[in-house]
């Protein structure tokens, strides 16, 4: 290679493109609205980044270029000069020069430009408006006059080689919590640096004269982007930062403030520049020079290396490893028949360690290949502010767009593809959902509607939320509309829920829009934000009050590549359906199946519940015996569910998705293909086909018959279980689904009551005798008793099976040690480290409650995987679960669990609410219990990070509500698939009074919990 | 697996090579069926199989046999003989399938044997003729001859798709 710019070309040459890029864009759009300030602002950040990144890597030539675009744009910003074609025309020059330069150095050439034209022009243009007399921007921000103290702690702290920086954050005003949130930037900032003073004083924060902004002078050999990143907490809407040097002036050190930088902020409203200021001096005349010392100087502290790499190869890494995967199941056989031959046993055992160490290497990378491909969806939102305030200025109505969970981070198939989906529900919201001005007005709603973004993980799905405050959907209307377009009788409308009837919204060509305009109203958008979402195996429900608004979610796995699934057969043939679309399995018997115009059904707890055999619909025939019970898979899309039935249940298994279309195209019936663990090929079926294909010849059938169906006896269902498949290595996992069992029984025996109302309903308009419903009932109530005893049964069982396990575990705690090479000192070394670090995390709960909290000395212990559901004894109780992802060079989870209760007392005592208020959990409240976990989580992490000396983070926490096992089964979904044991510190809180208030649980996985053990040994 | 494909090449190299030693050669991988030979160009052609275990695709068409695991990618395999409306045959211990690549897409073709690779200047190919035994003009790029040989080179757009 010829010309270079040394190690920083490649990030040069990349952020100089996007630069690039946006300045082009900008340009183009600039000479249609040359008043947009938005776009002069883009610009001159493009070209502002553009002058920093250039000096940086040495292209001083092309810096200064930029540097006269970016004076050009200030004048234009500052209203002295007005934006003419002349200036349009130089800016393209600009644009064109730049281009080429980059393309030179890309090529590997020595620029050889020459600007001085250029420039020329730049300043005739400029010169040419110019107004006389270059105005002196005053600074806005207070000027601080730091007592003597505080600046000799800045100047030992520069001297020593730290930078010194001022960091102003604003915060939301409508904010709950301010000071929460300052201490949480501060308890951030502290990780990085040391904290020498806030403006105000962080007492003063929650006082009423507080204005929202608070300024932070912090020393620290942190990048700059680390500390926007530390700083960037919810409801931070805006992040300054200054510099703070050291300058010599007549013998007097003094400190010069340089340029604030708005490293953050949430409305792309313009950037406040301010222009560098010394603190009770003149401006300094050798600025410039010392822009560039100090780039030289920062050299060393960049430290964010990233690659763009193609999603393609990405796809083909995973492609490999997960064949990787897969051959190394063949070990297992191999293992096996070494085992049966009964080989020297000292060989087989290693042989088994090397194959196990192997196939957690493999899974290892398999997931962070995974990992690799998860996006934030914040790129996709923003683009979004831009739609929504011209769609507003078009149809003259009012709307801000607000955007929440820009961090969430989805598959970056999922990213491609889900800004036409968004683009149309936003589209359809701003047209149809929000009402004009006056319409709001009469109705005593602000005239401003708001049209909210949000995106968040909940167990093993993304949600990602399209909401407006608008009218909501007009059900009478989509009533109607679906008699007029023959979609469905009247009969069946009156039957119909408020989710059945939204659910015709999304079929093609359906509108209930009266004008049709050019982007809406068509009835084309909804089936589109359908089909797409299909695509990726999510769905979308929607939720509506009329008057109210709208809120529509949209649902992703959390991978797109690896999903659970049940595995069936018929005859010899293997299919698998995504266990997100299984309701449950049962098994009933055929002369339980009535047939109804050539269509079976079975009455399943007084629901009619259509079957569709699997063997019809992949074209072979079943090999059931007649009078054998079938087994049928209940699968739910939407509201809707239909029964399959199957030759065999074969039981769970973790599949890799493959498409079909990638080698040949979309199958009817079908998702895609996986390939097993022996190299063979399954098909997945697709279950949202099947059942629309389904229900609409359910929908046909009249409503006389479907009565008959449930008036006849209801069948008598054996519910399976679903055991995995998967060999010994998995076996522990049955439990789990046993417990699972249980809770769908328990909740079985809920429905009927449910049915119970529709069943009433429907008879009160067919004016039947009322004997009929008691014969419902007391069939019902007898089976109530059936479902009492099995789950009695059940419970019985597994107290036994628990007992069981925990004798067993016990046994094999010493061998886990053993196995992973720790001894009792090791844990006693991590036990001391858990008591500073939960101590710590006490003392800021005590802080945040404004109150006493005690704590249990913590627990530590080393425990299989599979075991830790059995440690927590009330797994049947709803929790709320905070669990929070931890990064870097220890990795695992943190999980802050509470039960309900003292959630909610926790929540009301947080939000200054009286007690008892809370009774579910709002958007605020989990908010509140996130903070609280980052804050209590991040003490505990603190103290690992300082002890052993390694970089570790925690992420954004996430809030599960749900009984105690599935928030345990979340995690451990995330676990399962990385390691197998854990490190469990176990620690409680409680309140003054004894009451507990929550637990606190670390995880990390199993080689980060050696490296813990490496290093406190050292 | 392109081993075997070497192997062929190197079986064949001294034999059937074309007097016209110009740039304008195009080699082909020949298979035979119902004693008409075709080719493929190899420049298309990925590697060749034996039989793997194929998962049958329902709801596909008839010619689509199934799909088979190459590597971790699932690759759909045409009965050549069924695409070409001909009757189908039993796999023997000659049947192969050739993986060729249409476009993006990786496709196995099943054939009744592979027979060789065959050397062809370009002046001995002929536009295709109305008729070849039954085959449809779109599945041909055109006739090479080789000395007393006829060889229906295959044209591979339309085999994965079409009315059929």
């Amino acid at each position: 290679m010829g010309f270079s710019l040394g190690e920083y070309q490649d990030i040069f040459l990349e952020e100089a493109d996007e630069q690039l890029q946006e300045l082009n864009e900008n340009l183009l759009q600039l000479e249609k609205n040359p008043s947009d300030e938005d776009i002069i602002n883009n610009i001159f950040r493009a070209a502002h980044s553009l002058k920093s990144s250039a000096a940086f890597v040495g292209l001083t030539d092309l810096s200064d270029l930029a540097h006269k675009m970016e004076n050009l744009l200030q004048g234009i910003r500052d209203k002295v000069m007005d934006i003419t074609p002349s200036i349009v025309d130089v800016l393209f020059q600009c644009f064109d020069v730049i281009n080429e330069v980059i393309h030179e150095v890309s090529a590997g050439n020595p620029p050889t430009k020459d600007f001085t034209g250029l420039i020329k022009k730049i300043e005739g243009v400029s010169t040419h408006f110019e107004k006389p007399a270059e105005k002196k921007e005053q600074p806005i921000t207070r000027k601080i006059q730091l007592p003597a103290n505080i600046v000799k702690d800045i100047r030992d702290g520069i001297n020593s080689g730290l930078s010194c920086c001022e960091v102003s954050i604003t915060l939301d005003t409508d904010a709950a919590m301010k000071s929460l949130k300052v201490q949480l930037v501060l308890a951030n900032l502290e990780k990085i640096g040391d904290v020498l003073v806030t403006i105000p004083a962080i007492e003063d924060v929650s006082l009423p004269g507080f204005n929202n902004c608070v300024q932070i002078i912090l020393l620290t050999a942190a990048p700059v982007d680390e500390i926007r990143k530390v700083c960037e907490v919810d409801q931070v809407i805006r992040i300054d930062l200054r510099k703070i040097e050291l300058v010599k002036k007549d013998n007097k050190v003094a400190l010069k403030y340089h340029q604030q930088e708005t490293l953050f902020e949430e409305k792309q409203e313009a950037v406040a520049k301010q222009p560098d200021f010394e603190e009770d001096m003149v401006p300094d005349e050798e600025e410039k020079d010392e822009i560039i010392i100090r780039s030289k100087d920062d050299k060393k502290t960049v430290q964010l290396r990233t690659v763009k790499v193609s999603v393609d190869k990405l796809d083909q890494l995973l492609n490999n490893v997960g064949e990787l995967v897969i051959a190394n199941s063949g070990f297992y056989k191999l293992y096996e028949e070494m085992r049966r031959l009964s080989v020297e046993k000292t060989i087989i055992n290693e042989f088994k360690n090397r194959m196990e160490q192997m196939s957690r290497i493999a899974k290892d990378l398999q997931s962070g290949i995974m990992k690799t491909r998860m996006v934030p969806i914040g790129q996709v939102f923003t683009r979004f502010n831009r739609l929504v305030r011209d769609l507003a200025k078009e149809f003259d109505k009012k709307v801000i767009m607000e955007i929440k969970g820009e961090e969430t981070e989805l598959d970056k198939k999922v990213i491609d593809v889900i800004g036409e989906p968004l683009m149309h529900l936003i589209r359809n919201a701003v047209d149809h959902g929000v009402e004009s001005v006056e319409e709001r007005r009469q109705l005593k709603k602000p005239d401003v509607a708001t049209i909210t973004l949000n995106a968040y993980q909940g167990g093993n799905q993304i949600f990602v939320e399209v909401s407006d405050d608008g009218r909501g959907l007009d059900y009478k209307k989509i009533k109607s509309k679906a008699i007029e377009m023959n979609l469905t009788t009247p009969e069946i409308v009156a039957n119909m829920d408020r989710d059945e009837l939204a659910s015709f919204i999304f079929m093609p060509g359906f509108s209930t829009s009266e004008k049709v305009t050019d982007i809406s109203g068509r009835g084309v958008g909804m089936n589109v934000v359908q089909e797409t979402v299909n695509e990726l195996n999510g769905s979308v429900s929607i939720e509506s009050e009329p008057g109210m608004g709208t809120r529509f979610i949209l649902s992703f796995p959390l991978t797109l590549a690896i999903i659970p699934a049940i595995m069936v057969r018929v005859q010899r043939e293997l299919f698998a359906i995504p266990l997100s679309d299984v309701i449950e399995t049962i098994k009933i018997l055929p002369d339980e199946i009535t047939t109804i115009e050539g269509h079976e059904v079975i009455n399943l707890r007084g629901e009619i519940l259509s079957l569709i055999r699997l063997n019809n619909f992949v074209g072979i025939n079943s090999i059931l015996k007649d009078n054998e019970r079938m087994p049928v898979v209940v699968v739910g899309y939407g509201n809707r569910k239909i029964g399959i039935v199957v030759d065999l249940l074969e039981g769970k298994q973790e599949i890799v998705i493959k498409s079909l279309e990638q080698n040949y195209k979309t199958v009817p019936g079908l998702a895609g293909a996986s390939i097993l663990g022996d190299g063979s090929i399954c098909l997945i079926l697709d279950i949202s086909s099947m059942i629309n294909k389904v229900i609409m010849q359910q929908d046909m059938l009249s409503h006389k018959e479907k009565q008959r169906v449930l008036d006849t006896r209801q069948a008598s269902v054996e519910v399976v279980k679903h055991e995995t498949t998967k060999d010994a290595a998995a076996k522990p996992e049955h439990d789990d689904h046993y417990k699972k069992d249980i809770r769908e029984s328990v909740t079985a025996t809920e429905m009927p009551i449910k049915e119970d109302i529709v069943f009433k309903k429907q008879l009160n308009e067919e004016i039947v005798e009322i004997e009929e419903t008691q014969i419902g009932e007391s069939e019902k109530s007898q089976y109530n008793n059936i479902i009492e005893k099995q789950v009695h049964n059940a419970l019985e069982e597994f107290k036994s099976e628990l007992k069981e396990k925990i004798k067993t575990t016990l046994g094999e705690e010493n061998e886990i040690y053993k196995k992973l090479g720790i001894s009792d000192d090791d844990l006693a070394n991590v036990q001391v480290l858990a008591n500073v670090g939960i101590t710590d995390a006490a003392e800021k709960l005590s802080k945040i409650l404004g109150r006493r909290v005690d704590l249990s000395i913590p627990d530590v212990s080393v425990l299989a995987i599979e075991t830790i559901p059995q440690f927590f004894g009330d797994i049947d109780s709803v929790y709320l679960g905070v669990y929070m992802p931890i990064v870097g060079q220890i990795n695992g989870t943190i999980l802050f669990s509470l039960h309900q209760e003292s959630g909610y007392e926790l929540v009301d005592m947080l939000l200054g609410l009286p007690q008892g208020t809370t009774t579910s959990l709002s958007e605020d409240g989990e908010s509140v219990l996130k903070e609280v976990t980052n804050i209590v989580g991040s003490a505990v992490v603190n103290a690992f990070a300082d002890k052993i000396e390694m970089a570790i983070k925690p992420t954004v926490p996430s809030v599960v509500h749900d009984y105690m096992q599935s928030i345990l089964d979340s995690i451990l979904a995330f676990h399962t698939a990385e390691n197998e044991y854990a490190l469990v510190m176990d620690t409680e809180f409680f309140h003054q009074d004894d009451r507990v208030i929550g637990k606190l649980m670390i995880m990390p996985t199993t080689s980060s919990l050696s490296t813990i053990v490496e290093r406190l040994r050292n | 697996m392109n081993n075997e494909l070497i192997s062929i090449a190197a079986k064949t190299a001294e034999s059937v090579i074309d007097t016209n030693d110009s740039l304008d050669i195009i080699q082909l991988v020949s298979f035979k069926l119902d004693k008409i030979e075709y080719g493929i160009d190899i420049l298309s052609v990925h590697e060749i199989l034996r039989i793997p275990e194929i998962t049958r695709l329902p709801n596909a068409p008839d010619y689509i046999k199934g799909v088979i695991n190459l590597r971790g990618n699932v690759i759909p395999v045409v009965d050549i003989r069924m695409r070409f409306g001909m009757p189908s045959a039993p796999v023997t211990e000659l049947s192969r399938i050739i993986v060729v690549e249409i476009g993006e897409k990786l496709v196995g073709l099943m054939v009744d044997n592979v027979y060789q690779v065959i050397r062809l200047s370009r002046s001995r190919i002929d536009e295709p003729h109305e008729l070849i035994e039954g085959i449809s003009t779109e599945f041909i790029n055109g006739i090479g001859r080789l000395q007393d040989r006829l060889i229906v080179i295959l044209r591979l757009d339309n085999i994965l798709f079409g009315e059929e």
